[in-house]
């Protein structure tokens, strides 16, 4: 008894210690994968409650890898039961929580331009699918094969929506002035 | 492939370089791979440029992500320990 309750407060105070630091980087890709600032606290929840009940399986190793594995399965189990409802409901559409969501484009370019306001904007501009690998990889901190697993695409798609988001991003920049004048034109004339 | 036939090359052209520089900036080419861009950063003033705005760049998507709500974190984080001080077996209400 006295070793049960010992063996219980360890997994409390672990996973605590352990996975409670990871909460904002989960939010973060839970805010990828769904785009929604409601399904993403859900998909966390979630992701958090399977994790408590696995976590006696858990190695300690690769906390982030294990949390975003479960996640992916997590997601995968609510896309399954709300695609009919989806489908056919035009109001489900992006629904950003984060600040960049909410930029607004046009003023960033009344006043003088800031490198940050500029990158936001072109961020914005992006296609979803090239969203949400930059987000995964800058902002979740995943690997290549991690995002791919998560998305459930190949690696190199993954590498060249990466890539081509963060060129177009690069690009709005070059119309800018905020890359130095020799740098301009720079990937349009040898890409 | 691309990867394959770069790993072989010393010497990185400007073109070479291009086609890694993402990877080399996420760490995700090998040793052989990076030590050949770094090589070629050395010597190429452009190139340099362009890894250093792509760090920007990726600085600045990272720096709005600071940007979440705390709220939520605080929420989420009270969750967490609730959830771990109750009978994981036993709260299935949490799920809902």
């Amino acid at each position: 008894m006295v070793l049960a309750m010992a063996e219980r407060a360890k997994t409390e105070n672990d996973f605590n210690d352990t996975i409670v630091p990871l909460i904002p980087y989960l939010y973060r890709v839970a805010l990828s994968l769904t785009r929604n600032g409601t399904e993403a606290d859900d998909l966390v929840q979630d992701t958090l409650l399977r994790a408590f009940r696995a976590y006696d399986r858990f190695d300690g190793r690769y906390p982030k890898a294990w949390l975003v594995t479960i996640m992916r399965n997590a997601n995968i189990n609510k896309a399954r039961k709300k695609s009919a409802v989806l489908l056919n409901d035009p109001d489900t559409t992006f629904e950003h929580s984060m600040k960049f969501a909410t930029t607004d484009t046009t003023a960033n370019h009344i006043v003088e331009p800031v490198f940050d306001e500029e990158v936001a904007a072109a961020f914005n501009a992006l296609p979803e699918p090239f969203k949400q690998v930059i987000e995964l990889v800058d902002l979740g901190d995943l690997s290549y094969q991690e995002a791919a697993d998560l998305l459930e695409i190949p690696p190199g798609t993954v590498m060249s929506r990466l890539h081509r988001g963060r060129k177009r991003i690069r690009e709005q920049l070059t119309d800018s002035d905020s890359v130095r004048p020799e740098g301009r034109n720079f990937l349009r004339r040898k890409s | 492939m691309i990867m394959r036939l770069l790993r072989r090359n010393k010497g990185y052209s400007c073109h070479q370089v291009l086609e890694v520089m993402q990877a080399y900036i996420d760490g995700e080419v090998d040793e052989q791979v990076a030590l050949n861009v770094v090589e070629h950063l050395e010597m190429c003033s452009q190139c340099a440029h362009e890894v250093d705005l792509f760090k920007r760049i990726q600085a600045s998507v990272r720096e709005r992500a600071d940007e979440i709500d705390p709220r939520i974190i605080e929420r989420l984080t009270a969750y967490a320990q609730e959830l771990s001080s109750s009978d994981p077996y036993l709260n299935d209400s949490s799920q809902n």
